[in-house]
């Protein structure tokens, strides 16, 4: 009997110690507020919350963004801040653990963040957009999929290349450079799940230009060989390649395809498979006449061209990667929307503050980014993204050609 | 409640529930994550019902809790008779297997996962979610301190002498299976109601990894140490500096590897709880001596 009183009673006494400590009265740590008016910015510092895996499956690989966001805003507080306040980023380390990012994306919330960049990758976009939803706050994915965009509409910003964009021209124009290409096999390391959905896509716009395609032969990291999936893959029948993989497991399976005497300029590598320049290092004497959707050494800007020097000056000649840029560019967006909707940051009005950010960031014209020069925001969806096609020609990457979709 | 306190006290709870229910068959020896699994199980089964087929909240927990139960039943049948080691590789294998099934399955939304789940307010999930704490707390309270306890200990000591002793080893291995799965499940529907939806990564290796410290770290012999290691496991990985966050999976396996060199038996063991027992009862009996003594002179 006395076993079930004590029982009981510590049951109580935990749960009630608990549920308490949930409604202590929270007091934000992260914005420090002064006496204002009505309109005067009512913020010492602008706080602007990022979340991104740092740590877990994606440690280091977005080292890069992180490096960027901190350069531009090092760069807007050396000229006055938004609105005479400097700009603090917030990083959250998600880990790429849904768990890990509903809990930082609650304590964005109940921190009044008036927007936040990220969450990054699809998953973690999936697992904590509900909440901001609720919340009413919008998120500058940038990287999230466009199929998630539209899922939380109008509450989150999705700045990439278009998939279905992506998938249609890119592998149309390869196509039609390389006029033996019958059939293609494809190589995909699902990093992402848009890594499939690309491929799915790719495959769907292949057929319509009368070329087979074979199912997805499904890439592993840290295999010893990939030589089986070089051989499963020539063994398809298909005489053509498509690869998305690390730039390490790329360029593997490049030096797989080339020893079994593959036409190299039969192989098409989009993804993260040359988002660096260790694919051409690593792939060197195999390489030539491969395609690629991306190069690490293109600078379509000259802004783009100072951050990359000053990262290979820091980072042992490696240059930012493709994707580095789409989250600076959300910290540029953000600072065009807090200075043109004149947000003050006062805590008492963060639900309607929120709203005008978002109001103002779903739907714009002619944003100047850092890596593509001038691009649309139509419905939360970023458009008029130039498509470029490279091809690895005496050890260098050339652009072959470029497509701005409609 | 603030968005990051509510998401604190859910998740400790869905812990607490899920290392509980892995307890139960560390209890004989037998290093089971049905519990993940089947996380991972009811997880989908609350997706799917509530996107799809728009079922109620209530009768999604109580469904995903039977269907669980069964695939575990139906396993448990092969699993029961298992050693330590062969069981630890075979749940961890079906963790794997059931990941991998439902990263490929269309219809649960492939690589994407599923999302959409109708919105319970937080209310109502911290008020079942403490209800089950404290439900399934009373039946793992109830077992360890029954003949079944006693049998589980006796299976712990060596599975032959204790079948010899007469004790049912499989049919009681078979029970556990069931019952932690069961558990699980109801933890996977709740995981599912706070997220959103559920997808393959949300059951994987860092799941396993946490559930392993906090039983660890907690005591594997005493249900008690895991109600103090969850939230604090938990906690600290929210509360490390910037700096420090990238670092968390690698804490929890330090503090795996030191707590089992250290401290085998965990923050709370029974020679602990004992203390604890004794010296609030004998707290109590002094209590009412003292009033009585009061009533008399009194009197």
């Amino acid at each position: 009997m006395k076993n079930k009183v004590i029982y009981c009673l510590l049951a109580i006494i935990m749960i009630a110690t608990i549920i308490l400590s949930g409604c202590a009265k929270e007091t934000s740590t992260t914005t420090n507020t002064s006496a204002a008016s009505s309109d005067a910015v009512a913020v010492s510092e602008w706080h602007i919350p990022f979340l991104i895996p740092l740590s877990g499956a994606l440690a280091g690989r977005l080292e890069p963004n992180k490096w960027l966001v901190d350069r531009v805003a090092s760069e807007i507080n050396a000229a006055g801040g938004i609105m005479g306040k400097p700009v603090v980023i917030d990083y959250y380390d998600t880990a790429l653990d849904p768990t890990k990012t509903v809990a930082a994306m609650g304590k964005a919330i109940d921190a009044n963040s008036l927007c936040i960049i990220g969450p990054v990758v699809d998953q973690e976009v999936q697992a904590a957009m509900p909440l901001a939803v609720k919340a009413g706050m919008f998120c500058f994915s940038a990287t999230g999929s466009e199929k998630n965009a539209q899922t939380f509409a109008p509450w989150e910003l999705q700045a990439t290349v278009r998939y279905e964009d992506e998938s249609k021209y890119l592998p149309e124009i390869w196509v039609k450079q390389q006029p033996s290409i019958k059939s293609v096999a494809a190589l995909v390391l699902p990093i992402y799940p848009l890594e499939v959905t690309m491929w799915e896509e790719t495959a769907k716009n292949l057929q319509t230009l009368g070329v087979n395609t074979y199912p997805m032969i499904e890439v592993s990291y840290g295999l010893l060989d990939y030589s089986p999936l070089a051989i499963r893959a020539i063994n398809t029948g298909a005489n053509a390649f498509y690869i998305s993989a690390t730039e390490d497991i790329a360029a593997k399976i490049i030096k797989e395809l080339y020893a079994r005497g593959v036409d190299m300029k039969n192989v098409f590598l989009t993804g993260e498979s040359v988002s660096t320049s260790a694919f051409l290092k690593q792939s060197e004497g195999c390489n030539e006449g491969v395609f690629s959707t991306t190069s690490p050494d293109y600078e379509p800007t000259a802004k783009f061209a100072a951050y990359n020097k000053a990262y290979k000056e820091s980072h042992n000649d490696i240059g930012l990667n493709s994707m580095a840029f789409c989250h600076a560019d959300m910290l540029l967006m953000i600072k065009n929307a807090i200075e043109a909707t004149k947000v003050t940051g006062d805590p008492t009005k963060v639900k309607e503050e929120r709203i005008k950010i978002k109001d103002y960031a779903y739907n714009q014209k002619g944003f100047n980014g850092i890596y593509y020069p001038k691009y649309d925001v139509i419905n939360g969806i970023a458009y008029h993204l130039p498509q470029r096609l490279f091809q690895v020609q005496k050890g260098q990457l050339v652009l072959i050609k470029e497509v701005i979709p409609d | 409640m603030g968005h990051f306190q509510f998401t604190f006290v859910i998740f400790s709870a869905i812990y607490i529930l899920v290392a509980w229910a892995i307890y139960l068959m560390f209890r004989i020896n037998q290093p089971y994550f049905g519990a993940q699994f089947s996380m991972c199980i009811g997880g989908y089964f609350a997706a799917y019902t509530s996107v799809v087929l728009n079922w109620p909240f209530w009768l999604i927990l109580i469904a995903a809790m039977i269907f669980c139960a069964i695939i575990s039943l139906i396993l448990a049948f092969k699993l029961a008779d298992l050693e330590a080691f062969p069981m630890f590789i075979a749940s961890l294998a079906l963790v794997l297997i059931v990941q991998t099934t439902t990263r490929n399955l269309g219809f649960l939304g492939g690589q994407y996962g599923l999302f959409g789940v109708a919105d319970v307010s937080q209310g109502v999930l911290l008020g079942v979610t403490y209800g089950l704490l404290l439900i399934f707390g009373y039946c793992v309270y109830r077992i360890d301190h029954s003949y079944i306890g006693r049998a589980m200990d006796a299976v712990f000591f060596d599975r032959r002498t204790a079948a010899s002793l007469g004790i049912n080893v499989r049919k009681l291995s078979i029970q556990l299976q069931v019952l932690s799965s069961a558990i699980g499940g109801a933890a996977g529907v709740i995981y599912t109601f706070v997220i959103g939806g559920a997808f393959p990564q949300a059951f994987g290796m860092t799941l396993f990894l946490y559930s392993l410290t906090i039983i660890v770290c907690g005591g594997m012999y005493t249900m008690w140490g895991i109600i103090i290691t969850a939230p604090v496991l938990w906690g600290v990985s929210q509360v490390l500096p910037k700096e420090m966050t990238g670092f968390t999976n690698i804490a929890y396996a330090v503090l795996l590897i030191v707590m089992l060199l250290v401290r085998p038996s965990g923050i709370i063991d029974r020679k602990l709880v004992k203390a604890i027992t004794n010296g609030s009862k004998a707290f109590l009996q002094k209590f009412s001596r003292r009033q009585d003594r009061t009533i008399i002179k009194g009197g």
